[in-house]
């Protein structure tokens, strides 16, 4: 940030230092303040332009000057002793030439035999030897021509300045000052600013000729020295195209200096003879004028002895054509110069049209820009959303629409002759026309009932896709269009997204008794299935009207069920029950209704049952069909539930509870089951345990009763008594145990029922 | 492929052990320690619990009785009950009758207990002695008649292992 600052400080402080060292050094009658004024400023800046490039185009025509009388040909030493190795290097190879013709006629191979090859080669053996001879007679020739005009003219440089001095034309450009008392006028700049360019057209002029007179010498040289190559291509027929080559470039840059020095000469006998040109134009002699027209005349007259006046204008700008005409016209003579002047000339435009200007980039960008507008001028003409059509109330349009007026003309004719596809060429130009309105409904409104019946139309259809037109327009708009039979009316109508209009539109059009085109109806159709409430009588007969018309059938069962299958969000069980009753599926009501739901989204699911309002514990068909599809997936109506809010989520909630339930039936079943087992074993076991009981008592009783403690009975009553003792501690455990596991049982019974997670 | 629930639930080793008591446990551990190496890979495979899981489902059976039955081959495998018992017990245990109480054991003999048949006749001629010879035919009887061919297969199309 702080960088980009500096540097911005730096840029204004170069800036301000540029041009303080650009002001000028003569007196003024103003003071320092005036040239610290924005005009000031400006206008010292241009005026120091101006008086660079002058400067520049003085140079640039004492350099033309110098670079015409250059004679490229003569006895150059560089240039003989070159030519000269080239020549000898040439005519080693005639004795190849003879061993290839030799061969050549021996095996008779195309082009190449003596009978062919003989006559050119002894010509250019010939004048092989000649050619720097050739190539100077070609040279002083052109020069000949050359210095006709150079006679003419004079020294080019003095003749260019004497008669080409824009400056004259401005009293800021020679010296006369500008009043910076008052402040430097818009005028003045303006005159400046015209100078300037007029200045830089000659420069541009005189600068691409000074450098294509001076590059010439050299090429032409080059081309001389290259010469005994050029004759020896012409023996051969392969390389014939070289030798046109040549002499097509040595031609080409020959020429140009004569071409050119004729339309600089024209430009300056114009010039000289300019008073008396303006004269015979304006009719000085004013005798027969109209007395209305003296005034001007005089005026004009006058102007020759004053600085800025139209006729020197008029003659400074055509001295700018004819200079930067000539330099054209000097191309164009000699474009057997090739490729390299095209090149050359190329990248000057290209950099003259490439400098930077203010507003348009630059002066291509400017070109390409004002060639479009053109275009768009001609095409469009004064446009009906445009200012100047506004501003004289429509009128500028219909005194010039361009070539889309003229379309729209004869597409209306047209129309009216009954013309095939007029109407809809008009309909495109109308909507072309008022795509300043695309969004204005307003105005759209009026166009759609006023004016042609194109216009009306156009306007109508972007109503409609605005959704902006009423459905007893919209029928109007089909019939102008040609109703059911037409192409057009039919896009028309199949363009229309009929889902977004209201259904007592939708209603309106599908009773419409001019619409009976099946697509269209079939839209319409399917727009109020998917979108309004309808009885299973209604979409029925809706159904059926598309499905079968006298003609037989319509649309097949894929395409109605297509249709219906629209329904199942807003008429779901109507659908269902239309699709089970015509047919469309083999299966009962419930199922096919329990089939859609499956195929169902959980919007659409939520969507519907919000649609039924159902309060918790409330049933319908649709509930039924949601508890059999989702019995084993409780999961789902869970995620439905925490989606759903009021009376839906509880209701929901409910379908969960039953689904689990059912699910968790036989689970339950198992393990009451198998608690009531658990149950038997612990009875068992302490049936059993009662009689372990019982018999260590009684054996204890026996014991007693002995009464010698010692007896062999005794001992074996005490080993039994130990045996069903540990019978009895082992019961005992299998009781705790079983007692333990019967309540394990009960709560997992208890966590399937509540659906709290199994202990493991 | 069945799941760890399902092993556990229909495994002849772990059949009914959430509700056995330690007692009954023990004694089977002890009996299942005895048996041969075939009979304890048997009686803890997978595939074993599968084929009695599927012949429940065939059967119409409901979780607890198709675990019950488990419990009760398991009983026979090891010897706990004698195999002339068994369709009294399974009959008892899942309430049904006597006459699909057989057939279900015939299909469990036939189907499921193939591998292990041999052994597990030894094991029940080992454990159970004395039953009388007159049961033992009795009791073969039944086996071959639960083996025996339904009505619908040809006889021409069977062919006698043992005669071979």
């Amino acid at each position: 940030m702080q960088l980009k600052q500096r540097q911005k400080i730096i840029s204004i402080v170069a800036l301000v230092g540029l041009v303080s060292f650009f002001l000028p050094t003569y007196f003024a009658h103003a003071s320092l303040w005036d040239y610290l004024t924005p005009s000031g400023l400006i206008t010292t800046l241009l005026q120091q332009a101006f008086v660079g490039i002058n400067g520049l185009t003085a140079v640039t025509a004492n350099a033309l000057s110098l670079a015409v009388v250059v004679r490229a040909g003569g006895s150059i030493p560089v240039v003989a002793t070159t030519w000269k190795i080239l020549r000898d290097f040439a005519n080693m190879f005639f004795i190849i030439m003879l061993i290839y013709m030799a061969f050549a006629t021996i095996f008779d191979h195309g082009k190449y035999t003596f009978k062919d090859m003989i006559v050119r080669f002894v010509i250019v053996a010939v004048l092989i030897n000649f050619s720097l001879v050739i190539g100077n007679m070609v040279i002083d020739a052109s020069q000949v021509l050359a210095n006709i005009f150079l006679g003419s003219i004079g020294n080019v440089g003095n003749r260019i300045g004497s008669l080409l001095n824009p400056s004259v034309l401005f009293n800021a450009a020679s010296g006369g000052g500008i009043d910076f008392g008052t402040g430097a006028s818009a005028a003045s700049i303006t005159s400046l600013l015209f100078a300037i360019i007029l200045a830089l057209i000659f420069l541009f002029s005189l600068l691409v000729a000074t450098v294509f007179s001076i590059v010439r010498i050299p090429i032409i040289w080059g081309l001389l020295i290259v010469s005994p190559i050029a004759w020896m291509s012409h023996i051969l027929p392969g390389t014939n195209k070289w030798w046109s080559k040549w002499w097509s470039m040595f031609f080409g840059w020959n020429l140009f200096l004569p071409v050119y020095l004729f339309f600089m000469y024209l430009g300056l006998t114009f010039l000289a003879q300019r008073n008396q040109i303006i004269n015979a134009v304006i009719q000085s002699n004013n005798s027969g004028v109209n007395p209305a027209n003296l005034g001007l005349i005089n005026g004009l007259a006058n102007g020759l002895s004053t600085n800025l006046t139209f006729n020197l204008l008029f003659f400074y700008l055509f001295a700018a054509f004819v200079m930067v005409g000539g330099t054209w016209a000097a191309k164009a003579t000699t474009s057997l110069m090739g490729s390299g002047f095209d090149k050359g000339l190329g990248w000057a435009k290209s950099f003259v049209k490439r400098v930077p200007l203010p507003y348009v980039g630059n002066l291509q960008a400017g070109e390409t820009a004002a060639k479009a507008r053109y275009g768009q001028f001609q095409q469009e003409g004064f446009k009906q959303g445009g200012f100047i059509n506004k501003w004289t109330g429509g009128a500028a349009n219909k005194v010039f629409g361009g070539a889309d007026a003229q379309t729209r003309a004869d597409a209306k004719a047209g129309a009216r002759f009954g013309v095939e596809g007029a109407l809809e060429k008009g309909i495109d130009m109308e909507k072309k026309r008022q795509k300043p309105f695309t969004n204005n409904i307003e105005e759209l409104k009026k166009l759609a009932n006023t004016g042609s019946t194109q216009q009306k139309i156009a306007a109508r259809m972007r109503l409609t896709d605005l959704g902006a037109l009423d459905p007893a327009r919209i029928e109007e708009t089909y019939s102008w269009l040609g109703g059911d039979r037409s192409e057009a009316a039919n896009k028309y109508l199949g363009g229309i997204d009929f889902t977004k209009l209201s259904d007592k539109d939708r209603e309106r059009l599908e009773k419409s008794t001019k619409i009976t085109d099946i697509e269209i109806r079939k839209k319409i159709i399917t727009a109020m299935i998917e979108k309004d409430k309808l009885s299973k009588d209604r979409i029925e007969e809706l159904i059926r009207s598309i499905a079968i018309n006298e003609g037989g059938q319509m649309l097949n069962m894929g395409q109605l069920k297509d249709i219906l299958d629209k329904g199942n969000k807003k008429n779901m069980l109507a659908v269902a029950k239309v699709k089970s009753e015509m047919g469309f599926e083999r299966d009962p009501y419930e199922k096919v209704l329990q089939d859609s739901l499956k195929k169902m989204t959980d919007d659409q699911i939520l969507e519907t049952m919000n649609e039924f309002n159902l309060a918790p514990g409330a049933s319908n068909e649709f509930t039924e069909a949601m508890e059999k599809v989702f019995e084993k997936n409780p999961k789902r109506l869970e995620s439905l539930a925490a989606k759903a809010a009021g009376d839906t989520a509880a209701r929901l909630d409910e379908l969960a509870k039953d689904a689990k339930s059912k699910i968790n039936a036989p689970k339950i079943d198992k393990e009451v089951k198998k608690r009531e087992k658990a149950v038997d074993s612990i009875q068992a076991a302490a049936t059993k345990l009662d009689q372990i009981e019982k018999q260590i008592r009684g054996m204890q009783g026996q014991i007693a009763l002995n009464p010698s403690p010692s007896s062999d009975a005794n001992k074996r009553f005490r080993v039994i008594i130990s045996d069903l003792e540990k019978q009895r501690d082992a019961k005992n455990n299998d009781v705790k145990s079983l007692n333990e596991k019967v309540e394990k049982i009960g709560e997992k019974i208890e966590d399937v029922t509540t659906g709290t997670p199994t202990t493991p | 492929m069945i799941s760890y629930e399902q092993y556990i639930d229909y495994s002849p080793y772990f059949a009914q052990i959430d509700i056995e008591a330690p007692s009954s446990r023990a004694e089977f551990l002890e009996l299942f320690n005895k048996t041969p190496q075939l009979i304890k890979n048997w009686v803890t495979s997978t595939e074993t619990a599968e084929l009695l899981l599927n012949m429940g489902i065939s059967f119409k059976l409901d979780e607890y009785d198709t675990e019950a039955i488990a419990y009760v081959i398991r009983q026979i495998v090891v010897g706990e009950i004698p195999l002339i018992e068994a369709p009294d017990t399974i009959a008892q245990e899942i309430k049904i009758s006597p006459n699909t109480a057989r057939e279900i054991l015939g299909a469990c003999l036939r189907d499921i207990l193939t591998p292990v048949l041999e052994e597990v006749k030894k094991i029940q001629a080992a454990r159970f002695p004395n039953i009388t010879p007159q049961t033992k035919n009795q009791n073969m009887a039944n086996l071959q008649k639960s083996f025996a061919p339904s009505a619908d297969v040809n006889p021409s199309n069977i062919v006698d292992l043992r005669t071979k």
